[in-house]
């Protein structure tokens, strides 16, 4: 697919006349070189799902006849057979077979242990299950697998079970805060909390170089999360958050979680990017400690603070973006300070003709804000890489 | 490559596999050294008896007196049991722990929680609210949640007690004959 699109741009810019023959032949010839095999992937994911689907509908089908020693004695072979060929391919450097293996093996093991848990009618709740899973699979993960299919999914394994332990860390939290119980608060600071995490490790990640690829989509990934928890807490007005909650616990959890995260991003980021990067996680930590301020504010001053809040955050994040030079990000900023705008004028608004004016209007606006976009995206410098896009 | 990094690689490739291992030979000890109790379950919740592959139940005890606990209350402590059969007769030793003395007309002592009103469930099978789990065929499952309603005592449960109080489940039974 990639020489296919590489053919068509190439021939496009050389009839444009922004290359040369030789240029575009050269670019075709890196093209097919450096193919990745896409499809060859899909393939091999689809046959590897269908082979999963089979394996499971007919041990499934006949469950109840499989004595529990020959699942357990299966499972474990399985296991330590797919454990093997994640060695093998990794020792003769065969990366794709390598990163199915390790996906496979890391599927397995999660299986492994709901299967004792059924076997031996385990009571526990799901995150020491998930705990287990990570803390047995992770080192293996990081030693074999680079690519960034696996990161994703490692990542997204980590911060479910982060979440899935809400109701277990809640009396922690709410010790650290200092209050009895720090209601849907602690949802927020979780989050946050996460993303600073991932920030960490995500940097960390990167000083392995066979990973960095890997690594820098989880700081992608991993910046998102911070921004979408900041986004999420200055929008919403918590439904309990009218209880008294003292926050200051809270916050003051949020900004130590900031301190590591702040001096990973400055050692760890590109130098033109480590400004950006910090003011935009000081900037986090600030929106995020006032949306929790100003939650308890209902009715329409509430949600006009919280309106500010949030298109203050993104300009600010579209501010960061313009001077990395991330046209994307800087793109997206606007649209949801555009959006965020739309919903406002919808906010301050009542009945159906003012419905009516407010859709004419709302246009009005996209309109003028669309044109407004193109000519200040056009503005910022094109991308260098990095870890804000 | 150097020898660390595969010794490393090696390590972090056999983990999974002898932590399950060792997570199965960990648990057939545990059954192997205990006490096996059987004792009568009853449905737990009515209207959340059923939720995937398991059911939810509470275990059916011949209080000698019921536990002195509020509603919402949860008493950490222990069961103390009098008599195995027919049902398991028993009295909650409320504060009991691991490594205290038992009373000596106790045959068997079961550390958990105890709620109101009457309701008991080990440490290691409680499910956060006094409820326990049991992974049944997902066929069978209608049925056995019409027999704890239709014939109370006709569903038991085979509970591994070992002597620190730990208890496990290790069969599940319908009239004595193992499902």
């Amino acid at each position: 697919m990639a020489i296919v699109i590489a053919e068509h741009f190439t021939r496009r810019w050389q009839a444009a006349g922004l290359i040369d023959v030789e240029t575009a032949a050269r670019i075709v010839a890196w093209e097919a070189t450096h193919r990745r095999p896409v499809f060859l992937w899909a393939v091999s994911g689809m046959g590897i799902l269908a082979l999963s689907l089979g394996i499971m509908a007919i041990v499934g089908a006949n469950w109840e006849d499989i004595p529990a020693w020959l699942k357990l004695a299966v499972d474990l072979g399985l296991t330590a057979a797919c454990a093997v060929v994640v060695f093998v391919c990794w020792r003769r450097d065969w990366p794709w077979r390598r990163e199915l293996a390790a996906l496979l093996l890391f599927g397995l093991v999660l299986s492994g242990i709901a299967l004792i848990g059924q076997v031996y009618q385990l009571q526990s709740a799901s995150w020491r299950a998930l705990m287990l899973w990570l803390v047995l699979t992770t080192p293996f993960l990081a030693l074999t697998s680079y690519s960034r299919l696996t990161g994703t999914i490692w990542f997204i394994a980590a911060v479910t079970t982060w979440f899935v332990a809400e109701e277990a860390l809640e009396p922690l939290f709410a010790y650290v805060s200092g209050t009895a119980r720090l209601f849907s608060y602690q949802l927020a600071l979780m989050g946050y909390l996460a993303a600073c995490a991932m920030i960490v490790i995500a940097v960390l990640r990167g000083l392995w170089l066979p990973a960095r690829e890997q690594a820098s989509l989880m700081g992608r990934l991993a910046w998102a999360g911070l921004i979408a928890a900041c986004t999420v807490a200055a929008s919403i007005g918590w439904i309990d958050s009218r209880a008294g909650v003292p926050l200051l616990g809270a916050i003051l959890l949020a900004t130590l979680a900031t301190l590591p995260a702040a001096l990973a991003a400055w050692l760890g980021g590109e130098r033109s990017e480590r400004v950006p990067l910090l003011a935009l996680l000081i900037g986090s930590l600030v929106i995020w400690s006032l949306g929790l301020a100003v939650a308890p504010m209902d009715g329409k001053s509430g949600d006009l603070v919280r309106a500010l809040l949030f298109i203050v955050y993104w300009i600010g994040i579209g501010a960061a973006a313009a001077r990395a030079g991330r046209r994307g990000l800087f793109g997206l900023a606007f649209t949801m300070v555009g959006l965020r705008l739309l919903i406002l004028y919808f906010e301050a608004i009542g009945g159906l003709t003012a419905t009516g004016l407010g859709l004419i209007g709302g246009g009005v606006l996209c309109l003028v804000l669309a044109a407004v976009g193109w000519r200040l995206t056009r503005g910022v410098a094109r991308p260098t890489g990095g870890a804000l896009t | 490559m150097s020898r660390a990094i595969i010794i490393a690689v090696i390590a972090a490739l056999a983990l999974p596999v002898l932590a399950l291992a060792a997570l199965v030979g960990h648990q057939e000890l545990l059954l192997a050294n205990a006490r096996i109790l059987s004792v009568p379950l009853t449905g737990f919740d009515p209207r959340d008896l059923l939720r995937g592959h398991y059911i939810r139940a509470q275990m059916d005890w011949d209080w000698e007196r019921a536990p002195a606990v509020n509603d919402y209350d949860v008493v950490d402590g222990a069961l103390c049991v009098l008599a195995e059969t027919p049902k398991p007769r028993v009295r909650f030793l409320a504060g009991w722990k691991s490594g205290d003395p038992t009373p000596p007309d106790c045959k068997l002592v079961i550390a958990g929680h105890a709620r109101a009103p009457s309701r008991f469930a080990p440490s290691q099978l409680d499910n956060g609210d006094g409820g326990i789990q049991f992974y049944v065929p997902e066929a069978r499952a209608g049925d056995l949640e019409k027999l704890m309603r239709e014939r109370p005592g006709s569903l038991t449960a085979d509970i591994a007690v070992r002597a620190d109080g730990g208890a496990a489940i290790k069969a599940l039974r319908i009239d004595g004959q193992k499902l």
